[in-house]
């Protein structure tokens, strides 16, 4: 109950906060896009649209999280709203959830919206939407939550800049983390390669989530690959967040 | 004052907020120790209104602080109703006013006030009633529609008050809660805590305006340097400490005149001075001073001490030992 009060809270600032804009930031990118790479992708147009409009939904789903997400505890503890919200009967564990819960509810209303636009794009182009591209979508989704969990975890003990940065930073990264494994197995530096596993081991494998090429042939994953997915989105997340109360739970708010 | 060993389980019983040795020791950036709280034992009596008095960085936000489970002790512990400071049962019994609040700017009043009920664990049901009842109580209009980024500071100041008494609360902290207040406002606070102790609560609050703890206060604590000087009532202080007298002169020379001025003890000048003199000795002094440079006594007259008297008395006292 007081997760879902601090949830609320945490949606409510954020939407009226303006975030809705970044909607048609991404209208803009997915029209605009589309009218001008089209005409270059010979015959392919459809293909192009579709790429572009999942990629756009992961681009500005990791924009908005570090923008909105980077300031989520540390500006709570700046402006000293902290001091009023946990001098109430309430876990400092229930209060970083409730804040990671309300970031996700305006990241999925958000996300929902910018699917609905692209399905509406890709309707009036092609006439219809290919299970695939919501499949992928579906992948996107999952790839924004961990990176909610990333930002709300950086939130709790860096300035808001750098835990947007951060957050972008691993974005950046994790749709790298495969290259860093076989970057690991060639090295024959006695550190180099540990040190490269260790960090593959930490940061999130986000290519994992990313179904576009996939989609733009219509290729549906199998249910074990989806189901795999979604069990490290959300374990990842779940291991993060833990870390994230243990540093919160640690803290003096001076 | 009563150690920890000396502090009778009956004698805890009757206290809202008891606090033991209480120590905070920090780390600035550069690594360099900074005393926040020295050793400081405090006892807060069920039903009374406690003033803590202090300068900026004297160490009340602090304790608040610790009590609240902000921030740990070095060393030290106490007992909010009988529960370590910072558990969730201490706090479900408690309402906290921070200094200078500062709420969601895109949140209405009502909004905000709902949040708080809710985080106090209040029921759908109690906080509708109690949402607009509360607001009407600090003076704010329980249909405002305005986000609370619009609001005064003043205005900002009553729904911090709002907030910390919407669950009634048992026990309340008020951290400087006069502060950026019009007269109008500051008599609406004052009008607040004390029907807050006709109910039967404990008000503990900090305060820089002398004469709103001097007008509500059962009892006072100064705290310097982040210890706990005195503690008593306003009447105990101010009787203990004795005004001192202010000696009346005339006819003395300019240099003697600049030199009281100068030490901060000259109250009037003009045909006839009124001088300082805060003990016995000093008034000793001061009239050789007269005598010695050709003036004349015109009279002694013994002075009422204020609480500021014993305030500022506490203070200079304090940077001397700091100095030593």
């Amino acid at each position: 109950m007081k997760t879902l009060a601090v949830a609320t809270n945490t949606f409510r600032e954020a939407r009226r906060d303006r975030v809705q804009w970044i909607l048609l930031f991404y209208a803009i990118i997915v029209i605009a896009g589309a009218w001008v790479l089209s005409p270059l992708a010979l015959g392919e147009a459809y293909r192009v649209t579709r790429d572009l409009g999942l990629a756009a939904l992961s681009l500005v789903g990791v924009v908005l999280i570090a923008l909105v997400g980077g300031g989520l505890v540390q500006k709570e503890i700046d402006r000293k709203t902290v001091f009023t919200i946990l001098a109430k009967p309430i876990r400092r564990s229930e209060f970083l959830f409730g804040k990671f819960l309300g970031l996700m509810g305006m990241v999925t209303a958000v996300f929902c919206g910018m699917v609905v636009f692209l399905s509406l794009v890709l309707f009036l182009r092609e006439g219809g939407v290919e299970p695939a591209v919501l499949v992928a979508a579906g992948f996107t989704y999952g790839e924004l939550v961990i990176l909610t969990a990333v930002v709300v975890t950086f939130s709790c003990f860096v300035s808001p800049i750098l835990s947007g940065v951060f957050t972008l930073a691993v974005f950046g990264l994790g749709h790298f983390s495969a290259d860093l494994l076989r970057f690991a197995e060639q090295s024959t530096a006695p550190i180099v390669a540990p040190a490269a596993r260790v960090i593959y081991m930490l940061l999130p494998h986000l290519d994992r989530f990313n179904l576009r090429a996939e989609a733009a042939y219509g290729v549906v994953p199998d249910p074990v690959a989806t189901a795999a997915a979604l069990g490290y989105a959300v374990l990842y997340s779940a291991s993060l967040l833990a870390v994230a109360v243990g540093i919160l739970s640690r803290r003096e708010f001076r | 004052m009563p150690s920890r060993l000396s502090l009778l389980p009956k004698e805890m019983d009757m206290n809202a907020l008891t606090l033991m040795n209480l120590s905070k020791v920090y780390r600035d950036s550069w690594g360099r120790k900074v005393v926040a709280l020295r050793d400081v034992t405090l006892q807060v009596k069920r039903g009374e209104i406690f003033g803590l008095l202090g300068p900026n960085g004297a160490g009340k936000s602090t304790a608040f602080k610790i009590v609240l489970g902000l921030i740990h002790p070095s060393s030290g512990s106490g007992v909010m109703f009988d529960r370590p400071l910072g558990s969730l049962d201490g706090r479900r019994r408690l309402g906290f006013l921070p200094e200078n609040p500062y709420f969601y700017d895109y949140l209405t009043p009502q909004e905000f006030l709902n949040t708080c009920a809710d985080l106090a664990g209040m029921r759908r049901a109690e906080r509708r009633r109690a949402v607009p009842e509360v607001l009407e109580r600090v003076g704010l209009d329980p249909g405002e529609k305005r986000r609370l980024r619009k609001f005064s500071k003043g205005m900002v100041q009553r729904v911090g008050l709002a907030q910390a008494i919407i669950h009634d609360p048992e026990l309340m902290i008020l951290d400087e809660p006069m502060s950026g207040l019009d007269p109008a406002g500051r008599a609406l606070f004052r009008d607040v805590i004390l029907d807050l102790k006709a109910r039967g609560k404990t008000v503990l609050f900090a305060s820089h305006i002398l004469p709103d703890v001097e007008a509500i206060c059962d009892r006072v604590g100064i705290i310097a340097d982040g210890r706990l000087r005195r503690v008593g009532t306003v009447g105990d202080m101010v009787s203990n400490d004795a005004g001192g007298f202010e000696v009346e002169v005339a006819g003395v020379p300019e240099t003697l005149i600049q030199s009281w001025e100068a030490e901060g003890i000259l109250h009037h000048r003009g045909e006839r001075v009124l001088v300082a003199a805060g003990s016995q000795h000093d008034l000793e002094t001061r009239v050789q001073q007269v005598f010695r440079s050709g003036g004349a006594l015109l009279g002694v007259n013994r002075r009422q001490a204020t609480l500021e008297d014993v305030f500022l008395s506490e203070l200079s006292e304090s940077k001397t030992q700091g100095a030593a």
